[in-house]
C-alpha cells in the first residue's frame, strides 16, 4: 500500500517537472520574438530559387526550409517588407526572406517538431507501395509517438495491387503510390479526389547483382551478355515499367546500340509481382542481376548485393504521390499523417532509405 | 462389389437415399455454407459477359497460360502416378520401421503453406540450393523453367493421389491376392488383374484430386519457377498478375479454370457413380 502511494507521488512529481519544463521553454520562446536582428541575413529571391535550395545554402540542410518559412512569416507580422509565404512550394522572385541565425533555427525547429499533437484516437490504415516498407514502418512508429492514440496499420504491396484493392472498395485512409498512374487508377475509381494527391519523394533505379557476382557484371552493357539470368519486376508494377523505360533510353544511346533492349530482355527469366521479390531473389543468388529502386538497397541487404548505378540520363526518376482516401473514416488523422510524411522529420527518414526528398523543391515562378 | 475405403465413396447406394424435402431441417442448416461456396463463383460468371470472354480467349497471354497449365498438370499427373503408385502399395501392404514418419511426410505438403513449399524448393533445387548448386556446376539450372513448375505442382499435389491410392489398396482383402498367388499368378499379374481393377475408383479419384490441386497451384510456383509468360506463367499466375493490369484477362482465365475444373470433377463423379451402381 505504502509502496503504491510512493509510486503515485513519484508520478505526480515527474508530471510536475515535465509541466514546468514545458512552461519554461514556452516562456523562453515567447520572451524572444524574432526581431529583425534575429535574421542573420535578409535574402531576396532570385529566379530558379526554391525554399529547400535556399535552406541548403544558408543553413546547410535542405530539409530545414520550414525554418525560413516560419521566420519570414513571423517577420512579416512586424515588418511587411518581408514576404508572407502561404505555400512553401511557391515563392516569387523579389521576395524578401528572413534567414534566421542558427540558434533561432534550432529553437524554431524544436518548437515545430517536439510538441505532441492532440488528435482523437484512431486506427489508420495506410496503403503504401512495397518499396516504402522499411521507411514507412519507421516513420509510422515516430508518428505514433508524436500522435498518441493514433495507431497506424500498413498494407504494403505493389502499387497496382493496392490501387485495384481500393477500386474494389478495400477500407483505407491513406494511399501512397509508387507512381502517378496507379494514383490515377484510385482517382478514377473515386477513392481519391483528383488534386488531393501530393508528391512526397522521388526514387531512382539501380542495377543489383548477388555479392559474389556470378556473372561477372562490371558495367551496364554487361546486362546484354548471353546466358545472364536477369530478374525484372512485371511491366504492371511501376518499377517494371521504369526498367523498360531505362532499356528504351539505353537502346537509343550510342554506348549501347539499338539491339541492347532486345538482348537484355532475352535474358529475363522472370517478371516478379513486386520489387521486393526481385531483391530477395537476387540476394539469394537465384538471378545474376535485377533492377530495383535505389531505396530498396537498405542497410540490411547492402552486404548481400552489389550495385551498378544507372546514370541520370538513362534513369527514370519516379515520383511518389500520397493522398487521403476520400471516404476515410478518420479524415483529420489521415490528413495529419500525410502532413507528417511531408514534414522534415519524415523526409529525413525517407532520405536515409535512399529516397530523394522533393518537398519545397518546386522552382519559383518568375 | 468391394466398398471403397474413401469416405465419400463409402456411402449408401444412391437408390437408398430419400429425396430431401424443402422443410427438412438438414436442408435449411446446409444453406449458409452452400450459398457461401456458390456466391463467389456465380459473381465471377456475372462479371464476365460472354462477348468479353470470347474476345479474351484469343489473347496470347490467355492461350499461353491455358496451354502451359494443361501441359504441366498433365506431366505432373503422369509423374505422380508413376512414382506415387509404388509408394502407395508399399504403405498399404507392408509394415516397416518409420512407417508413421513416412505417412506424416506424405501429409506434410497438404498442410504446408505453398509459399513455404516454394522457399523450401529454392533451398533444395535453387542455384544456391543443397542439390541445385551441384546441378548448376553440371550446367543444369532448374529454377525459372517448366521443370520447376512441374516440381512445384508435384510437391503440393502428389500426396492427394498417394493418400487415395493407399486407402484403395488397403480396402482389397489380402486373401484375394493370396488366392490368385495360390492359383499360380505372378506378382505382376496379381497387380495388373486383381489389385488395379479392384482399386481403380480410388486411384481415379486420387488422380483427379492431384490434377485439380496442380491446376490451382500458385504460391510455390511463383516463388520457385518465377513468372514468365509462355514459360512459367500458368493460369493462376496469369490471373494474379492480370488482376493488377487487366481484370478482363484475369476474369476470363478464372471462368475457364472454374468451368474446366467443374466439368472434369462432374465427369469423374459420373463415372464413379455409374460404377457404384453396377
Amino acid at each position: 500500500m505504502q509502496k503504491k502511494s510512493f509510486k503515485m507521488l513519484g508520478g505526480i512529481v515527474v508530471l510536475l517537472i515535465l509541466g514546468l519544463i514545458q512552461w519554461a521553454t514556452s516562456t523562453v520562446l515567447g520572451a524572444h520574438p524574432l526581431q529583425s536582428d534575429a535574421c542573420t541575413e535578409v535574402y531576396t529571391v532570385q529566379a530558379d530559387d526554391w525554399l529547400s535550395k535556399i535552406a541548403d545554402k544558408f543553413l546547410g540542410d535542405a530539409l530545414a526550409y520550414p525554418i525560413i518559412f516560419e521566420a519570414t512569416n513571423q517577420q512579416h507580422t512586424v515588418n511587411d517588407t518581408f514576404a508572407l509565404i502561404e505555400n512553401a512550394d511557391l515563392i516569387e522572385v523579389g521576395w524578401q526572406l528572413c534567414i534566421p541565425s542558427s540558434e533561432q533555427a534550432e529553437l524554431l525547429l524544436a518548437e515545430t517538431s517536439a510538441a505532441p499533437v492532440a488528435l482523437e484516437p484512431a486506427d489508420l490504415t495506410v496503403f503504401a507501395a512495397a518499396s516504402l516498407t522499411e521507411s514507412f514502418t519507421e516513420i509510422g512508429q515516430n508518428f505514433e509517438t508524436t500522435h498518441p492514440g493514433v495507431h497506424v496499420t500498413f498494407n504494403f504491396a505493389g502499387s497496382q495491387q493496392l490501387a485495384q484493392q481500393l477500386g474494389q472498395g478495400a477500407p483505407a485512409d491513406v494511399f501512397a503510390s509508387a507512381n502517378n498512374t496507379q494514383m490515377g487508377v484510385a482517382i478514377e475509381a473515386g477513392r481519391v479526389i483528383s488534386g488531393a494527391q501530393q508528391t512526397f519523394v522521388r526514387n531512382r533505379l539501380t542495377v543489383i547483382y548477388p555479392v559474389d557476382n556470378p556473372a561477372g557484371l562490371s558495367q551496364l552493357g554487361d546486362l546484354a551478355n548471353p546466358d545472364l539470368h536477369l530478374i525484372l519486376a512485371a511491366a504492371e508494377v511501376p518499377v517494371g515499367r521504369y526498367s523498360l523505360e531505362f532499356l528504351d533510353k539505353a537502346a537509343q544511346a550510342p554506348d549501347f546500340g539499338p539491339t541492347f533492349k532486345d538482348q537484355v530482355l532475352n535474358n529475363v527469366v522472370s517478371y516478379e509481382p513486386n520489387v521486393k521479390v526481385v531483391l530477395t531473389k537476387i540476394a539469394l543468388g537465384e538471378g545474376d542481376a535485377g533492377i530495383v529502386y535505389s531505396s530498396d538497397v537498405t542497410p540490411d541487404v547492402a552486404d548481400q548485393v552489389g550495385q551498378i548505378e544507372i546514370p541520370d540520363a538513362l534513369n527514370t526518376i519516379a515520383a511518389y504521390p500520397i493522398a487521403v482516401v476520400s471516404d476515410s473514416r478518420f479524415p483529420t488523422q489521415a490528413e495529419a499523417f500525410t502532413e507528417y510524411i511531408l514534414s522534415p522529420e519524415a523526409q529525413e527518414v525517407l532520405a536515409r532509405y535512399g529516397f530523394i526528398s522533393t518537398v519545397g523543391n518546386i522552382a519559383a515562378t518568375p | 462389389m468391394a466398398q471403397s475405403a474413401i469416405p465419400w465413396l463409402r456411402r449408401t447406394q444412391p437408390s437408398s437415399r430419400p429425396t430431401v424435402r424443402l422443410r427438412e431441417p438438414w436442408w435449411l442448416l446446409s444453406l449458409p455454407l452452400l450459398l457461401f461456396l456458390t456466391l463467389p463463383i456465380i459473381a465471377i460468371f456475372l462479371r464476365t459477359p460472354p462477348a468479353h470472354l470470347l474476345a479474351n480467349l484469343r489473347e496470347t497471354q490467355v492461350i499461353q497460360a491455358v496451354g502451359l497449365s494443361m501441359v504441366t498438370t498433365g506431366i505432373t499427373l503422369a509423374i505422380t502416378v508413376i512414382f506415387g503408385t509404388p509408394v502407395a502399395y508399399l504403405m498399404a501392404r507392408y509394415d516397416f520401421p518409420l512407417r508413421r514418419a513416412v505417412d506424416t511426410i506424405l501429409d506434410l505438403p497438404l498442410v504446408l503453406p505453398p509459399a513455404v513449399t516454394g522457399v523450401a524448393l529454392l533451398m533444395a533445387f535453387g542455384r544456391r540450393g543443397i542439390l541445385g548448386s551441384y546441378l548448376e556446376i553440371m550446367g543444369v539450372s532448374i529454377a525459372f523453367t517448366q521443370i520447376a513448375v512441374v516440381m512445384a505442382q508435384t510437391f503440393v499435389a502428389a500426396p492427394f493421389y498417394v493418400k487415395a491410392a493407399i486407402l484403395g489398396f488397403s480396402s482389397i482383402e489380402p486373401e484375394l491376392e493370396q488366392a490368385a498367388a495360390l492359383d499360380g499368378a505372378s506378382g505382376r499379374q496379381i497387380f495388373r488383374f486383381i489389385t488395379i481393377p479392384l482399386s481403380w475408383m480410388a486411384l481415379l479419384s486420387g488422380m483427379v484430386m492431384t490434377w485439380a490441386r496442380a491446376l490451382g497451384e500458385f504460391g510455390a510456383t511463383i516463388i520457385f519457377a518465377g513468372n514468365f509468360p509462355g514459360r512459367t506463367q500458368t493460369m493462376p499466375l496469369a490471373i494474379y498478375i492480370g488482376f493488377e493490369l487487366d481484370l478482363d484477362v484475369a476474369l476470363t482465365l478464372a471462368v475457364i479454370l472454374i468451368g474446366f475444373s467443374f466439368l472434369v470433377l462432374m465427369i469423374v463423379k459420373g463415372i464413379l457413380r455409374s460404377d457404384l451402381q453396377t
